[in-house]
């Protein structure tokens, strides 16, 4: 299990293989995301879904500087292409902040994820 | 930091760092007078033009980062230290970005690009973008030192 708490601009990350989800939750606007981001993206490396399973990723949307979006896509992109059809991936966008459900679509852009929305 | 009459809605002056861009993005969040899809636009700009800051300092990240505010009309100005090489290589991409007629697809033909050992430069496009192209990179000698100057003009339309 890999549990990373929130900063004002770092995510909430809980990622749990053995139940299989992970839930990321709020801003993303580190200066340097990819070291931020290498112990999930070295779990990811190694991880397969078991056969009958799905993989869920929850996403509650906050503020992305594009560098994180570009090693986030990359992740998602590179999960699916390990595991076709087995992610799942949900994000949870404010009604208020109407802007995040374009991060939104470039997180998932061309990852080959079909992501739900859902505005709150 | 400080925050100062009305003409200035916030300004900065001093060693660049996260701590500043959070200060930055907290002070704009809370701000009771700007409606919020404004306020969303102006945050991602600050987050673009601060990380880029912090990324590409020429060692030392000293600079200032303001908003102005006239009625309407809002100017962010940010200075930082760079390098010849690195003031270039931002007129160069800006230039590139000028040409395009669709950001958003070219946006997203450089997203599709990224991979482990090749980042894309989406920052200035997500700038240029929500500044409709009202932007404009400067440079002088300030000692030995090259300073770089951001300015980029939004207006509030509601």
């Amino acid at each position: 299990m890999i549990l990373i708490e929130a900063k004002e601009n770092a995510p909430y990350i809980l990622l749990d293989p053995t139940k299989h989800f992970m839930i990321v939750k709020g801003n993303s606007f580190m200066a340097n995301p990819s070291q931020f981001y290498s112990s999930i993206n070295s779990w990811m490396a190694g991880y397969r879904v078991p056969e009958g399973e799905e993989f869920r990723i929850e996403i509650n949307m906050g503020y992305y500087n594009t560098a994180s979006i570009q090693i986030f896509n990359l992740f998602l992109k590179t999960l699916h292409a390990n595991n076709k059809d087995k992610i799942k991936l949900k994000f949870y966008i404010d009604q208020e902040e109407e802007d995040l459900q374009e991060t939104a679509n470039s997180l998932a852009f061309n990852t080959g994820i079909k992501p739900i929305l859902e505005i709150y | 930091m400080s925050i100062v009459g009305h003409k200035y809605l916030i300004c900065f002056e001093g060693t660049i760092d996260e701590t500043t861009l959070v200060f930055f993005i907290k002070k704009i969040s809370e701000n009771k007078t700007l409606p919020n899809k404004f306020k969303s636009g102006l945050k991602f700009i600050l987050i673009e033009l601060i990380t880029n800051i912090i990324s590409h300092n020429n060692g030392d990240s000293y600079g200032s980062v303001s908003i102005e505010r006239d009625k309407n009309d809002y100017t962010i100005i940010t200075t930082n230290f760079a390098t010849e090489q690195n003031f270039e290589t931002i007129k160069s991409n800006i230039n590139v970005i000028k040409k395009i007629k669709n950001i958003k697809n070219h946006y997203n033909d450089q997203l599709k690009n990224v991979s482990y050992d090749k980042s894309v430069n989406l920052g200035l496009i997500e700038i240029y973008n929500r500044c409709d192209g009202d932007m404009k990179v400067t440079s002088k000698k300030v000692g030995k030192q090259l300073q770089i100057t951001f300015k980029i003009q939004l207006h509030d339309s509601n």
